[in-house]
């Protein structure tokens, strides 16, 4: 199952990158999701691990996840490691001032039949959150001093 | 001889029937902690998860207030006759939050690893509930599920719904202490709401012996679906779309908080009493039966 958001945010790449690239900071604007850096692990660039908590419905899955592609300040993607198989991607394209944010998530529920009824039932909830955290990223970069390096 | 006693008589004598006996003992399995399978249990889920997010309404909270490792013995109030939503929503929650890695051991009651379900308990984690099988479980690093209230609890009447009544058994201090593991309290409303439950009948159970054949204090009597009036509840029923609402606690040391030998009735009043303050929170949020 896959669900993909994007939205237009009036600042440069290179700032939004700041927010994209450090996972740690995805619970200030990913709805519904907590992040934490797993000891020992890298905590940022490819390789990093992080522990994460997503609420869908009445649970919060957990499960830990890695940075596995890391082009800044283009792209990155983490897969999960332990608990629900899921990807995510963010990728980054510059429109002029502009930059296209786009959001993936691809998820595997395991198991037959039930399993496709609670990718069905799950998607609308995942891809509302999804919607959410893209505005509040965008709020969230609008609120932030401009950074000198960047403009 | 009344028609009540003859009645009496004739069940009481088809229960301790040595056949009867024979075949629950033989079909109680005995605990092997390898029976659970975490691929089976990550199968079940997504029909889990649709049941607890869309019927239920599942609301759990505090799971991260449960430690990541080692081992834990959650203690709960149990709720909805022998169809126990709450079990099932918090089973699921734990597996999702943790992962399956995680090992969660239930303890139930060994007439229930009997009956033929369509899920297999064992597979999920479920062992026959005893201190031996606990302390297996929690020597192996596990997060043991025990429900002390047991059949008593889980058939009182649906107007006690908000009251923690462990009829008095200290067990799990006991095997907390033994095993030097703390307890985490799990709060849970809205399982008795799943049926409306009216009597345990305990004194039918007492005299038709069932504690002594099959270790239960009750012969519940309610009113659910299909059966209506049902008795003994030994099949089941349908639960009502009841709210299901659990809380974990912050985790209890007990040699921390209580010396290096705590006093067993101290404890057990002090984890029934913070249980019953949150139960009465709990209660209080909920507006309306079976809305939450």
């Amino acid at each position: 199952m896959r669900v993909e958001e994007r939205i237009t945010i009036d600042a440069p790449r290179e700032e939004i990158w700041r927010y994209v690239s450090e996972p740690e900071r995805y619970s200030e604007f990913m709805v519904g999701s907590t992040w934490s850096h797993v000891p020992g692990e890298p905590s940022s660039g490819p390789r990093a691990r992080f522990e994460i908590s997503i609420d869908v419905g009445s649970i919060d899955l957990g499960g830990v996840i890695e940075v596995v592609e890391w082009d800044p300040p283009h792209e990155l993607a983490w897969t999960s490691i332990t608990g629900i198989d899921q990807r995510g991607r963010w990728i980054l394209r510059d429109r002029a001032g502009y930059t296209d944010v786009t959001i993936r998530l691809s998820y595997q529920v395991p198991g037959g039949f039930l399993a496709l009824i609670a990718s069905q039932l799950g998607k609308p909830l995942i891809q509302r959150d999804v919607r959410r955290s893209l505005e509040a990223l965008g709020e969230a970069v609008a609120r932030a001093p401009v950074a000198e390096e960047i403009r | 001889m009344g028609l009540r006693s003859q009645v009496i008589d004739g069940i009481r004598e088809l229960v301790s029937a040595e056949p009867v006996k024979e075949a629950v003992s033989n079909r109680v399995p005995e605990a092997d902690l390898d029976d659970r399978d975490p691929d089976y249990l990550r199968e079940q889920l997504p029909g889990l998860w649709v049941l607890a997010s869309f019927y239920f309404r599942a609301d759990v909270r505090g799971l991260e207030r449960i430690p990541a490792e080692g081992p834990v013995l959650l203690v709960g109030n149990h709720s909805g006759g022998n169809v126990t939503p709450d079990t099932m929503v918090f089973t699921l929650a734990f597996a999702a939050h943790f992962g399956v890695e995680r090992r969660l051991h239930p303890l139930v009651h060994n007439l229930v690893l009997a009956l033929p379900l369509p899920w297999n308990l064992r597979k999920a984690g479920c062992v026959a509930a005893s201190p031996e099988n606990a302390a297996l479980a929690l020597q192996r690093n596990a997060a043991v599920l025990v429900y002390p209230g047991g059949d008593w609890e889980v058939h009182r009447p649906s107007w006690q719904e908000a009251k923690v009544d462990f009829a008095g058994r200290k067990g799990f201090v006991k095997t907390a202490l033994e095993n030097d593991a703390p307890i985490v309290p799990l709060v849970a409303i809205g399982g008795q709401e799943t049926a409306v439950f009216l009597s345990r009948g305990e004194r039918v159970a007492r005299a038709l012996q069932l504690d002594k054949l099959f270790r239960l204090k009750v012969l519940p009597i309610s009113l659910s679906i299909p059966w209506g009036l049902n008795v003994g509840d030994m099949f089941g029923h349908w639960p009502l779309p009841a709210k299901i609402t659990v809380e974990a606690m912050e985790p209890i040391r007990l040699r921390e908080r209580f010396g290096e030998d705590p006093d067993v009735d101290e404890v057990y009043e002090h984890v029934t009493g913070v249980m019953q303050r949150k139960l009465d929170d709990l209660a209080a949020d909920r507006r309306l039966p079976l809305v939450g």
